[in-house]
Formats: structure tokens, sequence, C-alpha cells
């Protein structure tokens, strides 16, 4: 199976988002982008719009859900929720992706 | 993938997009306007806020791309994907694939085959203009109403009302409905009975099957002519030049497909008719499955029959012309079959509402005053949209039969297919555990398995329907064997095609469903633990396979069952007691009234026949009858017995017009009196002898010798005196009892019978006398044909053809079932015996004996067809109850038939259990253990 890198950035992208969303509860486009910029200090160099392709597809799955509402400063945004099969999801991908990074950190480390 | 994308956005176009995409729009614009702020914020200009916003941002035209991508296109997207994929595995394992495509075409195409027979039979309409405005005029009565003296075509009893329902009306009736409705734009007619004629064209002589129809037959159905033109109103007068229109059949097969024949004439009976037109290719006229080789105007049909009349005693006084003139002016003979057009929005309520008022003021009482009215028919109504019913009334029953049969055919090989995908599933562990750890979810990996095994079924449909057409000719071959051939246009319609791809995306869901959810019920923990797929796993996975063979088994016992049934009914067809001899006997029919002979030439032609063919050597002797003893029609009538029934009894009595030596020749016992001869002609006292069964109804033990049958009414008697009983012989239909029966003599008709059978007894093989036949016959008159030479054996056999196809049918789909059982089983035991190798070893090694080790394997496999046999009885014994129809003198339960069946499944399961058992007997202790 060819799984290409930007598949594999979009996973991560994906678990991201739900992340923000968990800590922070609803939260539109902007404030997401903004926090995993935030976090990553810098690391990771985000072009926001690749965002809303990500948001999409979360929804799609049934893992967030949007609603228009009303921003800080008044203006009409989308705000995006964790579902609760959203906190499911995000509860699996932490435990694989944590151990897929320990086994890969110790065969980077091992050899 | 660029064009892809403009087709996926069309797509996508066609819903809410605009709504979507402003939504989108406005959540984009507010997300840069933030940006811009927050930068402005922090110190920049406004226009450095922008570009800065636009850099962070990315493009915002590909974020609306790659937005709309996801959007729609996620599912096509992947779908294309899992086909691509599954292409690449199919191909990856070509034994496999083909495998699995060949057993499906096989299922499919035999689906598809009988299905097409199935639309063209039962769902095809007629191909005319806008058939579903098309209405049939019915009747219903609670028996035989007292208005009709002479009704031609079908009257079936109808269960409903108790009574009978037909759809012949008589003439003046037809002039009624065309006259006096609202309700249709057109009113057409045509001939109940399709009738044979004998037709010289081009100086040969041939027999043809004509229809009448009104003037107004082609411009109400709407249907035009390939060549020339219809049958128009002005023809169909008194007064009219004769004209017809010949099918496409006919003008290809019999006429060259010249187009000289415009203009031509065919003689038939004296009178010639001018060739008109041609009828398209896919006309058949309004009788699906009978033929017609040419239509003519109703007004000229009663001249070409002038002499052709059914004789025998209910005909006994009236003569050819008054025959001829019934047609018109008798409105007790009911012979037309009248349809309409609706006008666009009336509907069949309306119409039938209006035609049974019309109907009733013109019903007129009984011809006969004498008899007071009875059974007074009322007018119903029936779609005319797929014509004539005859064909659907037959086959229906015997092809939903088929039907189900190939459908349970297709459910085994689908079983069989899940099997071997279990199987596979297995041996994809490390690819469905790769791709499980690298993040796939589990319903996409469903999803890639299904579209697999769809893929596969749709092949094996794409073969199938290769298949299908070629079958679905035998079947036609076989719906038309019997008395005469059936006329049935067979193309792949839509709704085929559709039928087809619906079953194919169906048998792929359904044997891919199982081994799909199987295959990706693993947990990720336990695969990284143990590098393999967990015995547990393994095991609910045969687990399953095992109840799929029994599901199997249960299912090819019902078709087995089935078969068996049809087959134990043609034997005891076979075997039916005839009431004559079989051995021997050569039979053909001529119709010389249909070239002009009356009266006393039609009697002496007959003479000279039989006198010819007596000089054939190896002619023991010969005979004739109006009706041959199986097969060829019937007639029936209804007398009293004077000093036998009282009052107003009557007793239904089946004729027989004979020659002298008729008994004699087939072998009909005489038990008392005498036989018919020479000397019981018109000029002696007219005389009967019945058969035995006659003599159980109507006498009982009064002696019937000197009593008399008396036809037609108390003011004008026709008295038969009973001279001679004989024994009991089958009438027409095989599968019914010896009716009552009366014999005439052919001298004593008036009118001489327009057709006769000939008999002929042969003291050696029938073969070298049919050799001479011809040439004697033709000696008397070359112009008529002769019609239907064979022997009564093939007589036999083809008024059997139709059993005898069906239960091979069967036969072969059971037999067909039987090995897709016997795969499924060997192949599931054997993939049990090789999973517990090591256990058997274990055994072995602890001093199980090999005998013990093959009475396991084969209990196994016996307890698993034993289920299937214990469900498979329980089910056929409910579904043989809705063939009880079919079937004669065989019960629907029938303890021979089951019992048969299920023991030569139990022993060919067992057989197919043999080799895996031997399998595991044969396992070395060692080996096994140190295998693992």
């Amino acid at each position: 199976v060819k799984e290409s890198k930007s598949d594999i950035l979009q996973g991560t992208l994906d678990l991201m988002v739900l992340k923000t969303l968990d800590g922070l509860g609803p939260l539109h486009g902007y404030g997401i982008a903004r926090r995993i910029e935030q976090i990553s200090d810098g690391v990771i160099e985000l072009n926001q719009g690749t965002i809303y392709p990500a948001l999409l597809r979360l929804q799609q799955r049934g893992w967030i859900k949007a609603e228009w509402g009303a921003s800080e400063n008044n203006r009409r945004a989308k705000y995006y929720t964790l579902t609760r099969s959203g906190r499911k999801q995000l509860e699996t991908e932490t435990e694989d992706w944590e151990r897929i990074a320990a086994v890969i950190a110790r065969m980077l480390h091992s050899a | 993938m660029g064009r892809l994308r403009i087709f996926k956005a069309r797509v996508l176009g066609m819903f809410r997009r605009s709504s979507l995409e402003r939504d989108l729009d406005d959540e984009l614009r507010t997300h840069l306007e933030m940006l811009v702020e927050e930068n402005i914020r922090r110190g920049m200009s406004p226009v450095e806020a922008r570009n800065a916003a636009r850099r962070s941002f990315g493009g915002v035209d590909q974020t609306v791309e790659a937005c709309r991508d996801q959007r729609g296109f996620m599912f096509f997207d992947s779908l294309l994907r899992d086909i691509r994929y599954g292409g690449r595995m199919l191909r990856k394992n070509p034994g496999f694939s083909a495998v699995v495509m060949l057993t499906l075409a096989l299922g499919v195409g035999a689906n598809t085959a009988i299905f097409s027979v199935l639309d063209a039979v039962m769902i095809e309409t007629l191909p005319v203009h806008n058939p579903s405005q098309l209405l049939m005029l019915r009747w219903r009565a609670k028996g035989f109403p007292s208005v009709i003296s002479d009704l031609e075509g079908n009257s079936i009893s109808d269960p409903d009302v108790g009574g009978i329902t037909s759809e012949s009306f008589s003439y003046e009736m037809f002039q009624a409905a065309r006259s006096q409705n609202t309700v249709f734009s057109d009113v057409f007619a045509f001939g109940s009975n399709i009738t044979g004629f004998n037709v010289q064209f081009s100086g040969k002589a041939e027999s043809a099957l004509g229809e009448p129809v009104s003037g107004d037959y082609f411009s109400g159905l709407g249907a035009w002519t390939v060549r020339g033109r219809p049958i128009l109103p002005e023809d169909d007068a008194v007064t009219a030049p004769p004209v017809a229109v010949i099918s496409y059949a006919f003008w290809s097969a019999r006429l060259g497909a010249a187009d000289s024949v415009i203009g031509s004439t065919i003689v038939t009976n004296n009178i010639s008719l001018t060739i008109v037109g041609v009828a398209p290719p896919e006309f058949f006229g309004t009788q699906p499955g009978e033929r017609v080789d040419f239509w003519l105007p109703l007004h000229v049909f009663p001249r070409l029959l002038k002499s052709v009349i059914l004789t025998g005693p209910a005909q006994y006084g009236s003569d050819a012309d008054k025959a001829a003139n019934d047609y018109w002016e008798d409105p007790t003979t009911w012979w037309l079959v009248v349809m309409g057009r609706m006008k666009p929005g009336v509907t069949e309520q309306q119409a039938r509402a209006e035609m049974a008022v019309t109907f009733d003021q013109n019903l007129k009482p009984p011809a006969d005053s004498e008899r007071k009215e009875e059974n007074r028919p009322a007018l119903t109504t029936a779609p005319g949209s797929k014509g004539m019913d005859q064909l659907r009334r037959r086959f229906s029953n015997p092809l939903l039969v088929l039907m189900i049969s190939v459908g349970l055919v297709l459910l085994i090989a689908c079983a069989n297919v899940a099997a071997l995908l279990l199987a596979r599933a297995t041996a994809r562990q490390k690819e469905i555990a790769v791709r499980l750890s690298l993040g796939a979810r589990r319903r996409r990996l469903i999803q890639q398995l299904l579209t697999e095994s769809v893929l596969l079924s749709l092949a094996g449909a794409a073969l199938g329907l290769l298949l299908a057409s070629w079958f679905s000719e035998l079947l036609v071959a076989l719906v038309g064997s019997g008395r005469q051939s059936i006329v049935l246009p067979l193309h792949i319609s839509w709704r085929v095609l559709a039928f087809t791809a619906v079953v194919a995306v169906l048998t792929g869901l359904l044997f891919g469903l199982a081994p799909a959810f199987s295959a990706t019920r693993m947990s990720l923990t336990a695969m990284l633990k143990e590098g393999g797929a967990s015995n547990r796993l393994i095991g609910r996975r045969s687990k399953l396979a095992k109840a799929l063979v029994s599901v199997q088994v249960a299912l090819c016992l019902i078709l087995l069952i089935g078969a068996g049934l049809f087959l134990r009914t043609l034997q005891k067809l076979e075997g039916i007691p005839l009431g004559f001899e079989r051995q021997n006997l050569l039979m053909f029919s001529v119709a010389p009234a249909l070239n002009g002979y009356e009266g006393n030439r039609l009697a002496e032609y007959y003479r000279q026949v039989r006198e010819r063919i007596e000089t054939i050597p190896g002619v023991r002797s010969v005979t004739f009858s109006a009706h041959g003893p199986v097969g060829s029609g019937e007639s029936n009538s209804t007398v009293t017995i004077p000093g036998v029934t009282s009052g107003d009894q009557v007793v239904e009595v089946h004729r027989h017009l004979v020659a002298p030596g008729y008994f004699d020749t087939l072998g009909i016992p005489a038990l008392a009196g005498r036989e018919l001869t020479e000397r019981d002609d018109a000029a002696g006292p007219k005389v009967a002898v019945i058969n035995q069964a006659l003599v159980r109804k109507a006498f009982g033990d009064t002696n019937p010798l000197g009593k008399v049958l008396r036809f037609g009414s108390a003011a004008r008697p026709r008295d038969f005196e009973i001279v001679g009983v004989v024994g009991d012989a089958k009438y027409n239909r095989l599968r019914e009892a010896p009716p009552p029966t009366a014999y005439f003599s052919y001298l004593q008709a008036l009118g001489a019978a327009s057709f006769m059978t000939f008999q002929v007894r042969t003291s050696g093989d029938p073969g070298v006398v049919a050799a001479a036949l011809r040439g004697k016959v033709a000696e008397v008159d070359k112009n008529i044909p002769i019609d239907r030479l064979e022997t009564l054996a093939q007589a036999i056999d083809k008024a059997l053809l139709f059993e005898r196809m069906f239960s091979r049918l069967t036969g072969f789909f059971g037999v067909l079932a039987l090995v897709l059982v016997c795969v499924g089983l060997y192949g599931t035991m054997s993939y049990s015996v090789a999973r517990r190798t090591n256990d058997i070893g274990v055994r072995m090694a602890l001093g199980a004996r090999p005998a013990h080790v093959f009475r396991m394997v084969l209990n196994e496999g016996l307890a698993l067809t034993l289920s299937g046999v214990a469900l498979g009885l329980a089910a056929a014994a409910a579904a043989t109850r809705l063939i009880a129809s079919e079937l004669y003198d065989v019960p629907a339960i029938d303890p021979l038939t089951f019992g048969c069946v299920a023991v030569l499944l139990v022993g060919v399961a067992l057989l197919a259990c043999y080799l895996p058992a031997r399998r595991a007997m044969n396992v070395d202790p060692i080996v096994a253990l140190r295998y693992e």
C-alpha cells in the first residue's frame, strides 16, 4: 500500500484539531489555527487555509459538528464542537499515536 | 484526474452547491478579517496586514477547491480507489477469480435467462402504440349462459365467481360496443380462435394460420406495416375485394422476403386473397405466444370458412351457408375478442361502468324460446396492454418454480463463494492487519472488501449475460414444446439488464458481507502479540463456514425434492394406462374441406384415402376419427337419457366421431353389444357406442343397451340408440381420467366432418409405412397436405415434452446444487482438518486410533449434513405445496421422494467427507507436532 506523505500529515492535522477542540471547547477555524501554531511554537508552519478541508473531513466522519455563532468582536463565525464519537476517536488515535511513536523511538535508538 | 474533477464538480453542482459555497466563502472571509485585525493590532499598516494575512492563510482558491473535493467526492474517490485496488487484487489471484467468476456466471446466467423468459411472458407489453390505454372486454357468468349457442375461444372456469369467464362476444355486441360508447377512441375486434387454412401460393400447398380482424384493428392498435399498407376499414365489408396482411416471419420464411409479394395473391378455399402489406417483425398480433401467418378482414373470414365447421351432433341440421352467416347474424354465436383504446383521462373503472350498461342493454334473450334464460353474463374488463393472457396463465406457475429453483442454485453458489472468501480472509490476514495498523478504519476496509466481491460478481454477471441469451432460447424451445410451437419475442430489455445488475450487486454483497466482517474483526494488540490471526478468530470463522454448509445442504435438499417430485410425475404420466395400444400406431390428419370438399365428396375422399392406405404392405388396419386419440382437441355436449335421467337433469358427454373399425384398430376392448359398422350410415337408424365411464355416471345398474342419448331440445329431439359399450380410453388430455364418452359413426353426421385424423395400425415398424404413406394419400388429391404425421408414441412424447423438459431442467438444477454442496462440504471439512492437524496429532500421540480419528471427522461432516437435511425437509414440506398443481398422481409431501432424496444427500455428503477424513486418519503425530 502506498501511503503518501500528505496522507500522514493529514491524519496528524486531524488529531491536532480534535485535541484542540477537546481542550478549548467550541472554537472557530481561525481560533483552531492560531492555537495549533501557538502550541507548536513555530515548529509547524501551517497554511491556515489547509485547516478547512480537515474540518470538513472531520464533520463528514461525525467527529465534530459546526454551528454559526457570534465571535468576540460580534462577527458571524462558524463554531466547531467535538462530538461524543469524536472524543472516542481522539482517545483511540492518541493511544495509537503514542504506541507508534514509542515503537519508532525505540527503533531509532536501538539501531 | 483533471477531467474527473470537472465531472465531479458538475455532479455536485446539481445539489445545494451555491448555498454551501456561500457558507464557505463567509467562513473564509471571517477568518481573513480576523487575521488582518490581529496583524493591525500588532502594529502593521492595513496594506501590510492584508498581505501578511494572505501569506499565512495560503491560497484562498486552493482552500475552496480542496474543500469542494472533500465535500462531494469522498465517496466517489474512495470508491474509485477501491475499484482500482480490487481489480489489482483479483488480477493477482487469477485462479481464484476465475473459479468465482465462472461459478457466478453460471448462477447469474441461469437467473437472467429464466427472468428474460418470465419478462417476455408475464411483464412485456404489446409492441404497439401506448399499450396501457388498451382495454379488453370480458364477461363472467355463474354457468354456461343460455344466451350463447356457440362459444369460440377459451372459456375458463373462474374460481372467484364459481362460474366461467370468457373474452368472446357476438358480432352484434361488438357493433354495439363500437357505436354506443363515449370512453373509447377506437374499438376493434379479432377472432378468438386463430384458424388453420390450406393455402396455395406460387404452386405450393401449405397450411397457414389466419386471424380475422376488424377493419380498424391495425389503426386501433397503432400498428403499421413495413411493406404495403395494413387492413383498412373499407376492406372489412362483404363487397370489398378480399385482402390479407402477412406476418414478417411468413413473408421472410415462406415468401422469400420479396417486395413483389405486395399485390400477389394467396388462394385458400378457392378464394384469392390479395396481399396488401407485411407486418413489422416484432408484431405478433394480440395473442402472445400464438403464431399468426396472416390477418384478414372479419367479413372475408366466414366466406373462407364456409365449409369449415366442426361437425357433430350439436351442429346437426345446420348447413355450411347458415353456419357462415351465423357469424354475422346470429347473436348467440360469440366468436370475437373486443378491445378498446381508452380516451386520455378515462379510467378503467369509468370504461367498465359504461360498457357494462351497453352490454346489458344489448344482451338478447336465448335463441331457443323454450329455454328460460339462465346464467346471464355480466361484463368486466381486463387491461389489454399485454394482450390475451392464455400464455401467462399456462406458464406463469412453471416459470415461477424455475425462477425459484435457479434462485436457490445461485444462493448455494453464493455460499460456496463466501466460504472461499472466508478461507482467503485468513490468507490476507497480514495485509489487513497492516492496513488497520496504518490507521485504516474498519468501515473503510469492509467497504474495500465488499467492493472487491461486487467487482467479482459484476464480472461474473457480465459473463452470465452472454450465457443467458443462449440459455433463454433453449428455454423458449422448452416452453414452446408440445402441440404447437410458441412464438415469443425474446430480447435483453432494460428490465432484464436491471434485473441482472441488481442480482449481481446483491450476490456480491451477500457472499462478501460475512467474510468482510469476519476478516476485519481483529484486535491490533493481539495481532502484534501473536504475529498472526488468533485461533479463536479462525475458530469463529470456520463455525461460520459450517453454518453456510448446513444452509447449502438444506437448499439443495429442497431443489432435489422438487426435481424428484417432477420426475415421479413424469414417470406416472409416461406409464399411464391409455385404454388403447400404444405400439405401432401411425397417425396423420387431413382437412379436405379447406380445399372445397363438401358432403358426399368428403366422405368419398376419406373412404378412398383409407382404401389406398390399406394397400400399403405392413398395414394391419386403418381407421379415422374427427379428433385424434390424444392431444388433438375435444367436443362435448349435454344430453338427456329418457327413462334414465329425470326432469331437467342432463349428462355431459364427450363426443368422438369415428369410422368403422375404430375400436379394433386402436385396441379398445368391446364389452357389450356391437361396434359401429359401415351399415350405420345416413340411411340407417342413428346409433352410438358409449364407454364404461358414461355407464357408471348415468346408468348405474341399468342396462344401457337400447336406451337413447337425446341431443337438442324436447321439441326437436335428435336421438341416438346405444348399441354397444367399450372400455375407457383417454380423451385428449393425458392428465385427466377418461371422461364419459360417446362414439358416433362419421356417416351419420349430416355435414360430414371437415377434417379427420387417420390412425394406421402396422404390423411392424411404422416408419416403413410412413415413408409410403404420403405418396398414397397424394394419389387421391395432391392439393391436400398431410398434417402431423407421427406415431402415437411420438404424439404422447410430444404431449409430455413440457413435463419431460421441465423435469430435466429442475433435475439439472438439483444436480448442479448437489455438486456445489459437495464442493462446499469437501472444502470446509478439508480446511477444518488442516487447521486441526496439530490437535489431531496430539490426540494420536496420546493413543487415539486412526479409525477413531476417521470417525470423528466423518461424524462432524455428518452432523453438518443432518442438521441441513432436517432444516431442508421442514422447508421442503412447506414449499412443495406450492407446486402441487403441477404434479400428477404424486402427493406434494411424497414420503418416497422425501426419503430417497434425504438418503441420497447424506450418502453423497459422506462421500465428500471421506477424503478429508482419510487425510486426518493418516496424520503423522511427529510431523504434526513439529509443524507447529
